[in-house]
């Protein structure tokens, strides 16, 4: 009888160091392969530069739009509203302190759209949640929202609503005749130089 | 008697322990792709140019017999059918990492080759040529340009092309200016009131300094 219960106190124990030895997968926490390519493979992470525009302009507090292009770069021309994250520093922490807010949409734009996609897939191997990328990129968005023709008269309504709305933010933007003022506090800036210049002028003038 | 039944049962416990453990090493299986770069390795490898093939590049790699390159396709097969690189090989993007399309680039690789990896447009082969390098094939470079700069007649005019293509700033600094600069000049606001507030005080300030 003491044998038996002995025998099986070997067995048993000898199965736990074996499953001690199982093949382990290290990268449990990270998207498999197979799964990240279908991601790739679907669309649904591009938004139009308008979508974004619209969010931009209506301060939607869940948007993050991250700039992934190199700090000179941004420094020169970047759409307002959006954050600096050099693609280089995309797995700094501060950087994944960013980006693991899952209340906000994030979404990756550079100059086109494929080093923001690499980004993106980086990040979506990583598990990052709610990311999306800026279809066309920052040179789409400039000759959207920035530089857009007027459309013919003849257009169809939808058409020229849309350029209405690209005006519309533009001027948001960056001001215009009619409204000097922007929300943005790039944009603020300038105004209050401005206002000081005109200011100087009138004391000169008694 | 009591006893018995007790080691019987026990008995009957560990061994159906041990078939089911036995089973589950059995049947387990590694996932057949696995990652064989870390993030940060993967992350270094964007913007590498010697990973990348500019479209002035692909004249001679199309003039090329000694078959130093293969072309893959990752455009849809309807894509494919309507035109596509002489010899290039299609692997439209869903299907790249299957059984059969690993072996292909296993090939491609042991016999020295390069893969090149073109779509549509950069951004949509930019994707597999990333997943691909971080799967292990190293020997596989991303065509940057679109589908239709991959013409023999219009490769020759590129050359002076940068090599990383799609990812040139293109902002019109002459434009930029245009629309910001009209707010410099005029201060009629009708909107906020917040900074209508904030800026007389600094006038009045100014003004007075200037009495």
């Amino acid at each position: 009888m003491n044998k038996r219960y002995l025998f099986l106190a070997v067995v048993v124990v000898l199965l736990g160091i074996g499953m001690l030895f199982m093949p382990g997968t290290n990268d449990n926490k990270q998207v498999n392969p197979e799964l990240l390519l279908s991601a790739i493979d679907d669309p649904s992470r591009f938004l139009t530069t308008d979508d974004i525009t619209d969010r931009l302009v209506k301060q939607d507090p869940a948007l993050l739009l991250l700039d992934v292009r190199p700090a000179s770069e941004f420094g020169s021309f970047s759409i307002p509203g959006s954050v600096n994250l050099p693609v280089d520093s995309l797995l700094s922490a501060p950087a994944m302190e960013m980006l693991k807010q899952d209340a906000k949409d994030k979404v990756f734009c550079s100059n086109s759209d494929v080093t923001a996609n690499q980004a993106w897939i980086i990040s979506k191997r990583l598990g990052i949640k709610r990311i999306y990328v800026m279809q066309g990129g920052i040179n789409q968005w400039f000759n959207t929202i920035v530089k857009d023709t007027k459309p013919a008269e003849s257009a169809s309504s939808k058409t020229i609503e849309l350029y209405q709305f690209r005006v519309a933010a533009c001027q948001h933007f960056y001001g215009s005749p009619e409204m000097a003022a922007a929300p943005k506090t790039e944009v603020k800036k300038t105004v209050t130089v401005v206002k000081k210049a005109s200011g100087a002028a009138s004391g000169g003038g008694c | 008697m009591d006893e018995l039944n007790k080691t019987n049962r026990l008995t009957i416990a560990v061994v159906a322990f041990a078939i089911v453990i036995i089973i589950g090493m059995i049947t387990f299986r590694r996932p057949e792709v696995t990652y064989k770069l870390s993030p940060a390795e993967s992350l270094a490898l964007l913007n590498n140019p010697a990973l990348l093939v500019t479209p002035a590049q692909t004249t001679s790699i199309l003039n090329d017999s000694a078959g130093k390159y293969v072309f893959i396709d990752v455009r849809n097969s309807i894509a494919y059918g309507k035109g596509h690189v002489k010899n290039a090989i299609n692997i439209p993007v869903r299907e790249l990492l299957s059984k059969k399309n690993r072996q292909i680039f296993h090939e491609i690789e042991s016999a020295n080759q390069t893969a090149v990896l073109y779509g549509e447009t950069q951004q949509q082969a930019s994707g597999p040529w990333l997943m691909l390098q971080q799967t292990g094939f190293s020997a596989v470079k991303l065509f940057t340009g679109n589908f239709a700069q991959l013409n023999l007649a219009e490769a020759d005019s590129l050359t002076r092309l940068l090599p990383q293509l799609s990812e040139t700033p293109l902002i019109d600094t002459a434009a930029l200016k245009a629309v910001t600069a009209p707010a410099m000049k005029e201060n009629t606001d009708n909107k906020p009131v917040a900074k209508k507030s904030v800026a007389p005080v600094k006038k009045e300030a100014s003004s007075g300094g200037g009495c």
